[in-house]
């Protein structure tokens, strides 16, 4: 997406040239993608010879394997799932406009985005795409630097790190989660939003924050409520792996500091006020039919918990 | 819909959800201080925002209650108001394009009290209180004349009330322009629409006594007696101006007739 197409973009949003580049955040610098060659030369390893540690569950082959006297991860796209379920999901994804769950359009993506996220200063696994695998097709998989990070969702429920660290921690990662958002707003790309995004899709790594998992990305163009949807899925997240406790002061946390508290309603709006007047009877009957939205963790509980606070913080209705 | 307790009324109750029903104003902390984020919502359903959207223009002459019509019309009259030197919220919006957007504006943050609540509250001893309202009465009446000479009923305070007069130290600040008259329309019975109601407003402040005090503060710092007598006699004359609008009307001539 062109600075061209993001001015023209923010141009029929309000008529003002809007930007995500708010100067008091600090944004860490872009870097490469991909780990130069001078870095780690070219090299081909035979999938037959490898010692494979599986990393991840259904689906991709993600191994972690030995790479010049360290390690690295190796994940290929053809996993364990037949073309008919390729197919089937596909469709699905069609129908919940994402991007296609064939394998090839999957390592496209993934190594689209990461290109992009890094291209404005958000750490992704870095890409090695000197590194060949026989016996693979080129598109099907793809070389990883070791990122031996801590998830989130194991972070937070740490009780051996303090609370204050770890809420500060979530404090420091408000903004560039904002900043994110920003951008896809300001750009209109659904790429800048995290299909996959929740507790266990973003790493604490030597200080920074790591982002993984980009197989598939959003083909929707109300980017105001991918938003508000990514916002929703993290915290349901929270709420699901760490706690009613740490998912309590997590949103209190992010209703006090989030930046743009305006974009942060789009949690509540996603949910609850599609202009789509299909859309929105769509939800209705989604939100009061399933019984899954009885959950605790149910989306549009927590979209509703995300308003409340906000509109505790509002001047005119507390 | 969640919890055990799931039932029609809850049901009835996520519906009712649906939308934000108001704005909402939030203050948002920057390095350069704190600013107030705006976000301007739809408040009624899409009939009665159409209903209302075709009276205010057809009958009263106004900008329409939409969100995104308001959103803009602000900032319009942000812009307008304050080129003529009227004291009103400094728009923000280009500074901080980070945190505005489509229905979103950044407004300069004002530390104060709104008129309506300063006034209520009684606090306020009776030298005090009336130079409080003489202020008032002069940012009024200042505002007022520009809008007879210019002939630009842009000037008028569609949504008047002492509400949206924030005293803020010696600035008395008129906010809240997310409607505005059409230009071209008459002056005087939007100038005069706007006072009824921020009479009615300084009405509910205080006993009939303090009222006919206070009326009389305000027009001692009315710079156009002339003016404030004209005014008097539109409100009476209002469409569907009943015995309240005409007895605010009396009350209004009687102190504009008053001896500064």
């Amino acid at each position: 997406m062109g600075r061209g197409r993001e001015a023209a973009n923010s141009e029929k949003a309000g008529r003002v040239r809007y930007s995500a580049d708010d100067p008091s955040v600090e944004a860490p610098s872009p870097r490469p993608p991909a780990v130069p060659l001078d870095e780690v030369p070219a090299t081909t390893l035979r999938l037959a010879d490898l010692e494979k540690v599986p990393l991840a569950g259904e689906g991709n082959f993600v191994w972690k394997i030995p790479f010049r006297g360290g390690h690295a991860v190796l994940k290929v796209y053809y996993g364990s799932r037949g073309w008919p379920l390729y197919l089937r999901k596909t469709l699905g994804n069609r129908i919940t406009g994402r991007s296609s769950h064939m394998p090839r359009t999957r390592w496209r993506t993934e190594t689209e985005v990461i290109a992009l996220w890094e291209g404005r200063g958000f750490r992704c696994f870095r890409m090695l795409p000197q590194v060949t695998v026989e016996g693979l097709p080129r598109e099907g998989y793809m070389a990883y630097e070791w990122t031996p990070g801590r998830h989130f969702r194991e972070y937070f429920r740490d009780k051996a790190v303090p609370l204050e660290e770890r809420l500060a921690t979530w404090r420091r990662w408000i903004p560039q989660w904002h900043r994110r958002h920003r951008i896809a707003v300001d750009t209109a790309d659904p790429r800048w939003i995290h299909e996959n995004g929740d507790v266990k899709h973003v790493m604490l790594w030597k200080g920074e924050f790591i982002y993984f998992d980009f197989e598939m990305v959003y083909r929707s163009r109300n980017i105001r409520f991918l938003v508000g949807r990514e916002i929703v899925t993290y915290m349901r997240s929270a709420g699901r792996f760490l706690g009613e406790e740490m998912y309590g002061r997590m949103l209190a946390e992010l209703v006090e500091h989030y930046p743009d508290k305006a974009l942060l309603m789009a949690a509540w709006e996603h949910a609850y006020a599609d202009p789509n007047a299909a859309m929105a009877a769509a939800r209705a009957l989604d939100r009061n039919l399933r019984p899954r939205h009885r959950d605790r963790w149910s989306k549009y509980r927590v979209a509703r918990e995300v308003k409340e606070l906000l509109d505790r913080a509002s001047l005119n209705i507390r | 819909m969640t919890g055990p307790g799931h039932d029609w009324r809850a049901a009835v109750l996520a519906r009712e959800a649906g939308r934000l029903a108001g704005n909402r104003l939030w203050r948002l902390e920057t390095p350069g201080g704190p600013v107030l984020q705006k976000y301007y919502c739809q408040k009624a359903g899409p009939l009665r925002t159409a209903w209302r959207a075709a009276w205010t223009r057809w009958i009263r002459g106004a900008t329409s209650p939409r969100a995104v019509e308001r959103w803009r019309t602000e900032r319009e009259m942000l812009a307008l108001w304050g080129a003529a030197g009227i004291a009103v919220p400094r728009d923000r919006t280009a500074e901080f394009p980070h945190l505005a957007g489509e229905r979103v504006a950044i407004l300069e943050w004002i530390e104060g009290r709104d008129l309506a609540r300063l006034l209520a509250a009684g606090g306020l001893p009776r030298p005090e209180r009336d130079a409080v309202l003489c202020r008032f009465g002069a940012a009024w009446g200042g505002r007022q004349r520009l809008a007879m000479e210019r002939g630009d009923p842009r000037f008028a305070q569609v949504h008047g009330s002492l509400v949206h007069y924030l005293v803020s130290g010696e600035r008395m600040v008129c906010i809240d322009h997310e409607q505005a008259y059409f230009p071209g329309r008459p002056v005087l019975p939007a100038l005069a629409r706007e006072a009824a109601s921020c009479l009615r407003s300084l009405a509910k402040c205080g006993d009939p006594e303090t009222f006919r005090r206070d009326l009389a503060a305000v027009a001692a710092g009315h710079p156009d007696r002339a003016l404030l007598r004209s005014l008097a006699e539109a409100v009476s004359r209002l469409p569907f101006a009943g015995r309240g609008k005409r007895a605010l009307g009396a009350a209004l001539a009687e102190a504009a007739g008053s001896p500064s």
